[in-house]
C-alpha cells in the first residue's frame, strides 16, 4: 500500500536498503547469514477497504552476527497502519520455546529520512536477548491498514536464505492485478480470483554484485493492486483528485508570482525567476503526518510559512507559474540514484518525489534555447528542491526516470532525459618533461553537474580552507602522485553548476625508465571490466563525461611518437583517444562518456567494450625513446 | 532533599543545550540596531550564522519537601548565508524526568516584522515509549538570509543535579553566551570552567535571601574547528558548570559530589544493590570451564568470553549509571545488558572465581575529555573491569564482541580512567598498544610468464586495531571470504582473485587472509607487464591536503600503526625491468616511510619493500602536522610510480 513519500531533495535520495525495507515494505529484511525456516505473509483485502497483514517468521541463527541483524526487529506503523498483535518467541538450542514479555517491546516514533522534521511514522520494535547460533527466533504480527491507495508490495527474497515461503493475497475482487517485478527463480505462483499465492522452498540468500539496482537485494517484488486505477492515466487522475481538495489560487500566491517574476518578460525568463524564488524563499522542511505524506499543503500556507517539502514546493511553483500565465503540472517521480520504477505495473507507491513539468508550448523557446535542457516529450522538467542549476540541470538521481505528469485524464508517464554531457569533468594538463623523467606545469579542471554543485555548495557554506581541501582532493584525484601549488577555484557558469580548478603541478616520474614510457595518470569513468563479465543484473551508473587533454612538451633528444587514434562508440557511450605530435610536444586527448544510467541486457556488453577501451588506453604507455616503438599489444 | 543522581535528568537535554536566560517570564530581549545591521563576523569567513545571544538560567528550589528545578534557555541566532537557513529547525530532547514545560519561537525578518512560530509548527515525537524519551521540534517560519531566530524553552526536573557543562562554543561563532544559577543557600557548589581557546570566561557571584547566585559569561567565541581527523568539539569548547558538593543545614550535613570518593560511594551503593541480588551468578561463574591453559588467566578468559559473547550488549545512553531495578540476576536471566550491567556481571563472576576485579569508568577520546579535578560521574560513558590475573593487570571490556581479553578499543587507549572505589578512587591511564602491533603486512609472490601475464599468491596479516576494525567475530565464514574477495578484487583491478581463505581470531587480534592472483586476458599488454607494487595497501593518496598554515586543529588518527608490503617478482626470459619505484626514506618525529627495490638480474627477480609507520596518533604542534603531511606526500608520490617489465 502506498506509504508516504520519502520526499525528497535530490541530495537526499540515497537510503540504506534496510531503511527502504522497513519503511516501504513495513517489515525489516535484514541482510545476514541467517536462514528463514518459514516466512509467511498473508494479506487479506477486506470489503471495507482495510487490509489485514499477517506475518509469521521463524529465523534460525546460523552465525553469531545474525542476532544483531534480527534484533531489534521493527514493524513499520503509521496513522493508517496499526498493529493488532505482536508476539515474539525464542528457542535456544536444547532449550524450550519462550515468549518474550512486554519489556522486550518498544515503540519509536521516527521522522524518517534526513530533512524530514516530523512524521506520523513509528516503529514497533522487539529486542531479543542473547541467542546463540542455532537458536530460533519466531516473530508473529498482525497489522491492520487503511491504505490511501489500493495497492501493495511484498519483497520476495532477501539477504537470508528462505526454506519455506508462503505469500498469499486474497480478497482483491474483480479488479485485482499483480506483477512480479525482478527475478527470483523457484517460485510457484498460483493465481486465484481476487488474489494469488506464491510459494517456494529453498530460496537462496541474495548477494547482488556492486552497482546493482537497490531492489535487487530483495530479488523480486510482488506488486498488487485492487482499485479501479489500472493505468497511469487513472493513477494520475486519482492523484489529481487528491490534490483537487487543496485550496489554491489565492491572491497572496498571485501577488507573490508577480513579485517573483519581477521584470522578466519572456515566459522562459519568468519561469526561471519564479523557480529561483521557490528555491530561495521556501526552504526544504518535510512534515509528513498521515495523508500529509502524499497530499501537498496549500500553496498559500507554504508561501506564508516559507517552508515545505518537495510536493509543497512543486505545487506552489505550479500555482505561481499559473498566475504568470504559464501552464505547468506536478510530476511524480522516483528520485533514486540506484533504482527505477516498474513502469509495467501502474501504482502510486513507486514514487517518492515530486517535480514540475512545463509544456514547451507554454514557454515559446527558440530551438537554440532548448538545447541541453531537460526536455522529454515536449515537457521541460524542473525541480524546485534543487539549490542550483537554473533550468538546465536536473540532479542525476532524477535523470532517466519515469515521471507521472499529473494532468487529470491526460496524465501520462514520461521518461526524463539522461543528461550525461552536463555531468562532466574536463582535465587539462600542460607540462614540460625534464630529462630525468619528472615534469612540471599546470592543471586545470572543470567540474560540471553534481560535482560542480557540491563544490559550489561547499564554497558558499564552508570555511575557505575546507573548500580548498576539497579542491585539492579533486586535483589529487585528477593527477595522482603530483605535487600541487597555488590551487584556486572559481565558478564557471550558472546554467549547469560548474567550477574551474587550477594549480601548478609537479610530477616525479611521468615518463620513467629507459624506454621513457609515458602513462597519463588520470581517473577512469567506466566500471572495472572484471565486474562486467558474466553480469546478469543491470548496472546502475551515474551518466557523465570525462575529457582529458595532456599537452606534454619533451626535452631535447626525446622522440615524438607516431600519431595514434583509438576509440569505440556504442549505445552505452563512447571512448576516443588521440595521440598527436605537435612540434616537440605530444598532445594526448581522450574523451569518455557514459550515456545511460541504467545498463542491462545487451547494453552490458557495450559497456564492457567501452570500459575495456578506456582502461587499456589508460594503462598503455606512449614511448618517447628514439629506439622504441609503441607496443602493439599481444 | 537531594535525590539520586540520574543521567536521564541531565544528559538527554544537553545535546541541544547551548543558550542562556534573562529574567523568567520576560519576553525575548529587544533586537538591537547592531544585531539588525550585522552581516558577517570578523575572522569567520562564510559563517552560515552567528549566535547573537545564548542565555540559560538554572534554578534549584528546595523550599518545599520536593525538589523543583528548572532550566530556562533563550537563544537568538542570525542567519548570514543560505546555508544558515538550516538552523531554522530546532529540536529539544526531553523525557519523563526532564519535562519540557514551554517552548516558543519567532522569526524576525530583515525588515523588522516579527512572525511567531505557530502552534502547528511544533511537533513532538516519542523516541522510546518504554524509556519515555521524547523530542520536540519546531520549524521557524519565513527564514531568509538576514533573519533573526529567537527561541526559548523551559525544562523542569525533580533533582538538584544538572551535571552537563554549559558549552559556550558552537559550530558557528557566538557573540554572547551566558549561564546563571540560583541555588538554595543550603546547597554547596563548586564552579568549574574550561577555556582551551582562551576566550575568557567571566564570572560573578552573590548571595541573598533566596540563595546563591552565580553567573558565567563569554563574549566573541570563535567557531569550533571542524576538520577531518580532528579532536571532538569538547576539546575546543569553552565550558562552565556548577557541581553540587554538599547539602548543609541545621539538621543535615550531606556530602554530594565534593570528591571522587563521595561520587564513587554513591555509585557503589547503587551497584551494591544490583550485586546483592546476584542469584545464580556465582554458581554460573564456577560452572564455566576454563579456557585453554591453566591458572587464573584461563578462568578469567573463559568468564570474560562468557559475558562478552553470551550476554548481548544493548545500546543505551545510561553511561555509568545503573537503571532502576536492574540486578545481576536479571542481567544474567535476560542474557543482555548495557556496558555497566555487563561490567558488573563480569566483576561478580571474576570475584566468584577469586579473581580480584574492580569497576573502571572510562570515556572514549572521541567523546570528550574527563577532568579529574571535577567529580562528575556523567563525564564517563563506559564501564570496564580491571582484573588482576596471575599478578598482572588487565583491563577488560566485555561490551565489544571484537575485543579479546585485555584489549581495548583504540579510542579508549591512553585516556584517563577511574577505578571506582568508595574509599580510595584511583586514576589510571589505560594502556595503549605499540604502533607496530597495529599492523598490516602484505606479502606477494608474483611471476610474469612468457606472455607477460602476472600471477601468483598473496597473503595479508592484520593485527591489533587493524584486525579489530576488520574483524566481525561470529560472521558467517562464507560471507567473510566473500567480503575479502571483493576487497582484493578492488585492490587488484585487472586480476582474477581466487582461493581466498580467511582466519580471524578475536583473542589474538589477528586476521590472516591468503589468495591467488592471475592477470586477466583483457588486462595483458603482451610486450610489457605493469603493476603498482604497493597494492593492496597502496597506492596512498595524500590524507592531509591542506598546508599547515590552513590547518586549525591537531590531527588525531584513530591509532598509530605500521603498514608493510613486500613483493617478490620473477619474470620470464626476454623481459627486463624498464621502470621501478625509486628507493626512498623519510623519517621524522611522527613516523617513517621507506621503500627499497632489490634487483637480481641474474635470477630475473626483484624484491620491493615498502613500510609506512605512523608512530603518533596525535600531533603535538603544527610542525608535527607538516611532518605527517610530508610522510603521506612522500608515500603518494612513491606509490604513483609503477613497476614495469618490458620485452627486450
Amino acid at each position: 500500500m502506498p506509504r508516504r513519500w520519502f520526499c525528497c531533495g535530490a541530495s537526499r535520495v540515497r537510503r540504506r536498503v534496510r531503511v527502504i525495507a522497513v519503511l516501504a515494505f513495513g517489515v525489516a529484511a535484514p541482510a545476514s547469514a541467517a536462514t528463514l525456516r518459514e516466512r509467511s505473509v498473508q494479506v487479506e483485502i477486506r470489503p471495507d477497504g482495510s487490509v489485514i497483514e499477517r506475518t509469521r517468521l521463524t529465523v534460525r541463527l546460523d552465525a553469531e552476527e545474525d542476532l544483531a541483524a534480527w534484533s531489534p526487529y521493527p514493524v513499520s506503523l503509521d496513522e493508517h497502519r496499526v498493529i493488532e498483535s505482536f508476539a515474539a518467541f525464542i528457542q535456544r538450542p536444547g532449550g524450550r520455546r519462550e515468549e518474550l514479555d512486554r519489556r522486550a517491546f518498544d515503540t519509536m516514533e521516527v521522522a524518517g529520512d534526513p530533512g524530514v522534521l516530523h512524521s506520523s511514522r513509528s516503529l514497533r520494535l522487539v529486542r531479543f536477548g542473547f541467542a546463540p547460533v542455532g537458536s530460533l527466533l519466531e516473530i508473529q504480527h498482525v497489522v491492520r491498514e487503511r491504505p490511501y491507495f489500493s495497492s501493495g508490495l511484498i519483497p520476495i527474497g532477501g539477504g537470508d536464505a528462505t526454506e519455506h515461503l508462503l505469500v498469499e493475497v486474497r480478497g482483491g475482487g474483480a479488479s485485482f492485478r499483480w506483477r512480479l517485478d525482478g527475478e527470483e527463480a523457484g517460485l510457484t505462483i498460483t493465481p486465484a480470483p481476487g488474489g494469488l499465492t506464491v510459494t517456494a522452498t529453498g530460496l537462496p540468500a541474495l548477494r547482488p554484485p556492486a552497482s546493482s539496482p537497490g531492489s535487487s537485494s530483495v530479488g523480486a517484488v510482488l506488486r498488487y493492486a485492487w482499485g479501479g486505477e489500472t493505468g497511469w492515466p487513472e493513477i494520475g487522475r486519482w492523484y489529481a483528485d487528491l490534490i483537487g481538495g487543496v485550496p489554491r489560487g489565492t491572491a497572496a500566491v498571485r501577488q507573490a508570482a508577480m513579485s517573483a517574476a519581477g521584470g522578466a518578460s519572456s515566459p522562459g525568463e519568468r519561469l526561471a525567476a519564479v523557480l529561483e524564488f521557490v528555491r530561495r524563499q521556501v526552504r526544504y522542511v518535510a512534515v509528513e503526518v498521515g495523508i500529509g505524506g502524499l497530499r501537498p499543503s496549500p500553496p498559500a500556507v507554504v508561501l506564508d510559512r516559507g517552508w515545505g517539502d518537495c510536493k509543497d514546493k512543486a505545487l506552489l511553483l505550479v500555482d505561481l507559474l499559473a498566475a504568470q500565465g504559464i501552464e505547468a503540472h506536478p510530476a511524480l517521480i522516483r528520485a533514486d540514484a540506484d533504482d527505477r520504477m516498474d513502469r509495467a505495473f501502474p501504482s502510486l507507491d513507486q514514487f517518492n518525489h515530486m517535480i514540475v513539468a512545463v509544456p514547451l508550448s507554454a514557454l515559446a523557446l527558440a530551438a537554440k534555447a532548448r538545447e541541453g535542457l531537460p526536455i522529454a516529450e515536449g515537457l521541460l522538467f524542473v525541480d524546485p528542491t534543487q539549490q542550483t542549476g537554473a533550468l538546465r540541470w536536473l540532479h542525476p538521481a532524477i535523470q532517466e526516470q519515469d515521471a507521472l505528469v499529473i494532468r487529470g485524464a491526460q496524465s501520462a508517464l514520461v521518461a526524463t532525459p539522461a543528461l550525461s554531457a552536463q555531468e562532466a569533468r574536463e582535465i587539462d594538463v600542460e607540462v614540460l618533461i625534464a630529462p630525468d623523467g619528472g615534469a612540471s606545469g599546470s592543471v586545470r579542471i572543470v567540474l560540471r553537474g553534481g560535482a560542480g554543485a557540491s563544490l559550489l555548495d561547499s564554497g558558499a557554506t564552508e570555511r575557505p580552507e575546507a573548500t580548498e581541501a576539497r579542491v585539492r582532493r579533486h586535483l589529487h584525484d585528477a593527477v595522482p602522485g603530483a605535487d600541487l601549488e597555488s590551487p584556486a577555484w572559481s565558478r564557471v557558469d550558472t546554467e549547469v553548476p560548474g567550477v574551474e580548478l587550477r594549480a601548478r603541478v609537479g610530477l616525479t616520474d611521468l615518463a620513467p625508465g629507459a624506454s621513457r614510457g609515458l602513462v597519463i595518470p588520470s581517473p577512469i569513468l567506466t566500471p572495472p571490466v572484471a565486474q562486467l563479465d558474466g553480469r546478469r543484473l543491470p548496472w546502475v551508473l551515474a551518466p557523465g563525461r570525462l575529457r582529458l587533454r595532456w599537452q606534454v612538451a619533451l626535452p631535447p633528444g626525446w622522440c615524438i611518437p607516431a600519431n595514434q587514434n583509438q576509440g569505440v562508440e556504442n549505445a552505452a557511450g563512447r571512448f576516443r583517444q588521440t595521440v598527436v605530435a605537435q612540434g616537440g610536444t605530444v598532445v594526448v586527448e581522450a574523451e569518455a562518456e557514459v550515456k545511460r544510467r541504467w545498463v542491462e541486457g545487451a547494453l552490458l556488453t557495450d559497456l564492457r567494450d567501452l570500459a575495456l577501451a578506456e582502461q587499456r588506453a589508460r594503462r598503455t604507455r606512449i614511448f618517447l625513446d628514439c629506439g622504441k616503438a609503441s607496443p602493439t599489444g599481444r | 532533599m537531594p535525590q539520586a543522581i540520574g543521567r536521564g535528568t541531565v544528559l538527554w537535554t544537553a545535546v541541544w543545550l547551548c543558550a542562556g536566560v534573562p529574567a523568567r517570564g520576560a519576553g525575548f530581549p529587544p533586537v538591537t540596531e547592531k544585531e539588525r545591521a550585522l552581516k558577517e563576523v570578523a575572522g569567520e569567513p562564510n559563517a552560515p550564522a552567528v549566535v547573537l545571544l545564548r542565555k540559560a538560567e538554572l534554578q534549584v528550589d528546595l523550599a518545599e519537601e520536593d525538589v523543583v528545578s528548572s532550566l530556562v534557555v533563550t537563544s537568538r541566532t542570525k542567519v548570514l548565508t543560505e546555508a544558515g537557513k538550516e538552523l531554522g529547525e530546532v529540536a529539544i530532547g526531553h523525557s519523563g524526568q526532564v519535562r519540557l514545560a514551554a517552548f516558543e519561537g519567532r522569526t524576525i525578518l530583515p525588515d523588522g516584522r516579527i512572525i511567531p512560530v505557530p502552534k502547528d509548527a511544533k511537533f513532538q515525537r516519542k523516541l522510546s515509549t518504554s524509556r519515555k524519551r521524547l523530542v520536540t521540534t519546531i520549524a521557524f517560519p519565513n527564514v531568509e538570509v538576514g533573519s533573526i531566530l529567537d527561541y526559548r524553552y523551559e525544562l523542569r526536573f525533580d533533582s538538584i543535579y544538572w551535571l552537563e557543562p554549559w558549552v559556550f562554543s558552537e559550530r558557528v561563532p557566538v557573540l554572547h553566551s551566558e549561564i546563571s544559577y540560583l541555588m538554595p543557600a543550603a546547597l554547596q557548589v563548586r564552579a568549574w570552567s574550561r577555556d582551551p581557546l582562551g576566550v575568557g570566561v567571566k564570572t560573578d557571584a552573590a548571595t541573598d535571601r533566596r540563595g546563591h547566585r552565580f553567573r558565567a559569561w563569554v563574549e566573541n567565541v570563535p567557531s569550533v574547528p571542524q576538520e577531518p581527523s580532528s579532536l571532538p568539539l569538547q576539546f575546543f569548547a569553552t565550558q562552565f558548570m556548577l557541581v553540587p558538593t554538599g547539602y548543609v543545614n541545621e539538621y543535615v550535613n550531606l556530602r554530594l559530589l565534593d570528591t571522587w570518593a563521595s561520587v564513587c560511594a554513591a555509585f557503589d551503593k547503587a551497584y551494591d544493590r544490583a550485586r546483592k541480588r546476584a542469584g545464580p551468578v556465582a554458581q554460573k561463574a564456577l560452572a564455566i570451564p576454563p579456557a585453554a591453559g591453566r591458572g587464573q588467566k584461563a578462568q578469567a578468559t573463559a568468564l570474560f568470553a562468557f559475558v562478552r559473547d553470551e550476554i548481548a550488549t544493548t545500546e543505551d545512553d545510561d553511561g555509568v549509571h545503573l537503571r532502576e531495578g536492574v540486578t545481576l540476576e536479571s542481567v544474567l536471566a535476560a542474557r543482555s545488558g548495557g556496558s555497566t550491567e555487563k561490567a558488573l556481571l563480569l566483576e561478580a563472576m571474576l570475584r566468584a572465581a577469586s579473581i580480584d576485579a574492580r569497576i573502571v569508568w572510562a570515556l572514549p577520546r572521541d567523546r570528550g575529555l574527563v577532568n579529574d579535578q571535577l567529580p562528575n560521574p556523567n563525564a564517563f560513558e563506559r564501564c570496564l573491569v580491571r582484573a588482576t590475573v596471575d599478578g598482572e593487570t588487565a583491563y577488560l571490556d566485555p561490551s565489544e564482541r571484537s575485543l579479546g581479553f585485555g584489549q581495548l578499543v583504540a579510542s579508549l587507549e591512553s585516556t584517563e580512567a577511574l577505578v571506582v572505589d568508595a574509599k580510595k578512587p584511583e586514576w589510571v591511564v589505560l594502556p595503549e598498544m605499540a604502533f607496530d602491533r597495529n599492523l598490516r603486512r602484505a606479502n606477494l609472490d608474483l611471476a610474469a610468464d612468457r606472455q607477460g601475464r602476472i600471477s601468483g599468491q598473496g597473503n595479508l596479516l592484520l593485527a591489533g586495531h587493524h584486525a579489530q576494525a576488520d574483524m566481525r567475530p561470529g560472521r558467517d565464514s562464507g560471507k567473510a571470504t566473500e567480503t575479502w574477495r571483493e576487497w582484493l578484487a578492488g585492490s587488484f583491478p585487472g586480476y582474477e582473485v581466487s582461493g581466498v581463505k580467511v582466519a580471524e581470531s578475536a583473542e589474538a587480534q589477528q586476521v590472516h587472509v591468503v589468495w591467488s592472483l592471475r592477470q586477466r586476458d583483457d588486462d595483458m599488454l603482451g610486450n610489457e607487464a605493469r603493476l603498482t607494487p604497493s597494492r593492496p595497501l597502496g597506492p596512498l593518496t595524500q590524507r592531509f591536503v591542506l598546508p599547515v598554515a590552513q590547518r586549525r586543529s591537531p590531527v588525531l588518527l584513530e591509532f598509530a600503526d605500521r603498514s608493510e608490503v613486500e613483493l617478490r617478482l620473477r619474470w620470464a626470459e626476454g623481459f627486463t625491468v624498464d621502470a621501478a619505484p625509486r628507493a626512498t626514506q623519510r623519517r621524522n618525529a611522527v613516523g617513517e616511510f621507506e621503500t627499497a627495490v632489490i634487483m637480481d638480474p641474474v635470477a630475473r627477480s626483484l624484491t620491493y619493500k615498502r613500510r609506512l609507520d605512523m608512530t603518533r596518533k596525535l600531533t603535538q604542534d603544527r610542525e608535527q602536522y607538516e611532518m605527517m603531511r610530508a610522510l603521506y606526500g612522500e608515500a603518494e608520490r612513491n606509490d604513483a610510480q609503477a613497476l614495469v617489465l618490458l620485452r627486450r
